[in-house]
């Protein structure tokens, strides 16, 4: 008898499969039904992945900052970040406090000169992209020498103590 | 030296303008971190001294601080932090702080950089009465320079970080200190405090919790410092300020008007136990100074200015005594020299009519 399957080799082992809603026994050949199981043991893998993935969200709430070393417990505790960093790292449970002390979600006011000049570089080379695309080449190249501009008097990137160069 | 002078000064005067004295002085508080360096409740103590000795010196010679003077004050002794903070230069967070913590402050006290108190950095400029936008001027212009030298921890979306959530954003607190005597007579300041509350802005007593804080001055502050910029969260303050200065002004009218014994009683009082007592403690006191301002500013009260109510209010509180004397003083022993002060200070002092 063929693999009711593939329908090429000898079939050898019976397998129970749901067939049209209805559970059927085929008759398999080695291979498909190794396939079939396989089918199976990805899914239950995938299940018992997820499942250890749910079990390791408490596991994965000791973790710290990785720039200060703040703990999820400590900071809950304290209610304070350790670095300007522990915001993206504790972004969950921030959220809800920032909404409790705040109206706004989003700031509005003063920024830093470096922030604005990465600002105005971003909104430069997205200029430019425009220009290109629309191929007004002339506006281009004066966006293209602005950008230059700010490349060769921008500030240089801080070293990591904090201090801006000179 | 600096603190010794401070103390002996008689403080800079915070006469009113149009406002009748009620709003005493006002503050504007910017709070910024360095990025890269952990924030100081969480650094250990070599880290904040290194930020200290790196930035009291530069602070001091180019942030625009005119005369402005280095003061560790994680190095200070007990009664000359009490003096600082008596004085509003620095917090009482900064005040319990250990090496590496500090204060770098202007020569007439209204400009201060704290280092290392709860963030890295924290501008505050004082101004008299409630001259708010002038105040942040002066901390935009230091904020400024900072920024030319610093890479301050900034989000494009919380806007500037610090330590605790409530700060980010702006990072700015701004405050009025208002004296309302008035309303407390009339049995109307609960209400206003409440009001004060439901408008998501912070009221605290600078003597004390509630509307029976000594001396009745209170700290007006806005609470959220995220989604609105700086200048609409300070006219926001100086409206409702505004109000509250209102209301505080008809009461006094009322008083006047109405039931002027009840305030000549209470001024009176004051002036008779001042003369007259041996041993005066602090909360005692500032409730008595409190209530002679008020006497002062209605006309009721002759031989004595509002300023010098102000200094007699500063120069009584422990760490001020202690300065006087050159020497630490047992709580008991404070009250006797305190009592002996007023009375000097106030010998020539007396009612109208």
């Amino acid at each position: 008898m063929k693999c009711e399957l593939c329908k090429q080799q000898k079939a050898e082992v019976a397998i129970k499969q749901m067939v049209d809603g209805e559970e059927r026994e085929l008759f398999v050949c080695p291979s498909c039904a190794q396939r079939a199981a396989g089918t199976l043991v990805t899914s239950l893998v995938e299940m018992l992945l997820g499942a250890a993935i749910d079990l390791q969200l408490p596991e994965r709430d000791l973790l710290a900052c990785p720039e200060c070393g703040l703990s999820r417990p400590e900071f809950r505790k304290r209610a304070r970040v350790g670095c300007a960093r522990c915001y993206e790292t504790f972004a969950r449970e921030l959220a809800p406090m920032l909404r409790d002390m705040h109206s706004g979600d989003h700031h509005v006011g003063k920024t830093p000169a470096r922030e604005r000049v990465s600002r105005t570089r971003s909104d430069l080379e997205s200029a430019l992209k425009n220009a290109i695309r629309a191929q007004r080449y002339e506006d281009a190249a004066v966006l293209r020498d602005r950008i230059r501009n700010l490349h060769a008097t921008g500030p240089v990137p801080p070293p990591e103590d904090g201090h801006a160069a000179p | 030296m600096l603190l010794r002078s401070a103390a002996n000064a008689s403080r800079r005067t915070l006469s009113p303008r149009g406002t009748g004295g009620i709003a005493v002085s006002c503050r504007v508080r910017l709070a910024r971190n360095l990025r890269g360096l952990k924030f100081p409740d969480w650094a250990d103590e070599a880290e904040r001294r290194r930020l200290f000795d790196r930035v009291a010196p530069w602070l001091a010679q180019e942030a625009g601080i005119d005369r402005a003077r280095i003061v560790p004050v994680g190095e200070l002794d007990e009664a000359t932090r009490a003096l600082l903070r008596e004085r509003h230069l620095i917090s009482r967070d900064l005040a319990e702080r250990g090496p590496g913590s500090g204060l770098v402050v202007s020569g007439d006290e209204r400009v201060a950089v704290m280092i290392n108190e709860e963030d890295h950095l924290r501008v505050q400029v004082i101004e008299p009465g409630m001259d708010l936008h002038c105040a942040w001027d002066v901390a935009d212009a230091v904020d400024a320079r900072m920024d030319q030298q610093f890479d301050y921890a900034f989000s494009p979306k919380l806007g500037f970080l610090t330590a605790c959530p409530s700060n980010v954003g702006t990072g700015l607190r701004a405050s009025v200190m208002v004296h309302l005597l008035g309303l407390r007579l009339t049995n109307d300041l609960d209400p206003v405090l409440r009001a004060l509350e439901r408008l998501r802005l912070t009221v605290r007593g600078v003597g004390g919790e509630g509307s029976d804080a000594a001396g009745h001055m209170f700290q007006i502050s806005n609470q959220e410092t995220l989604g609105e910029d700086e200048t609409t969260l300070i006219d926001d303050l100086l409206e409702t300020v505004g109000d509250v200065v209102h209301q505080e002004c008809n009461a006094r009218l009322r008083l006047q008007r109405d039931t002027p014994e009840v305030m000549m009683d209470c001024v009176a009082r004051a002036l008779a136990i001042i003369q007259s007592a041996r041993i005066m403690e602090t909360e005692e006191a500032l409730d008595y100074l409190s209530a002679l301002r008020l006497g002062v500013e209605m006309g009721l009260v002759r031989r004595l200015t509002v300023a010098e109510v102000d200094a007699l209010t500063l120069g009584i509180q422990p760490g001020h005594l202690q300065r006087r004397l050159g020497t630490i003083l047992e709580p008991s022993r404070r009250d006797i020299v305190r009592a002996k002060l007023m009375r000097e200070v106030l010998a020539n002092a007396m009612l109208q009519g």
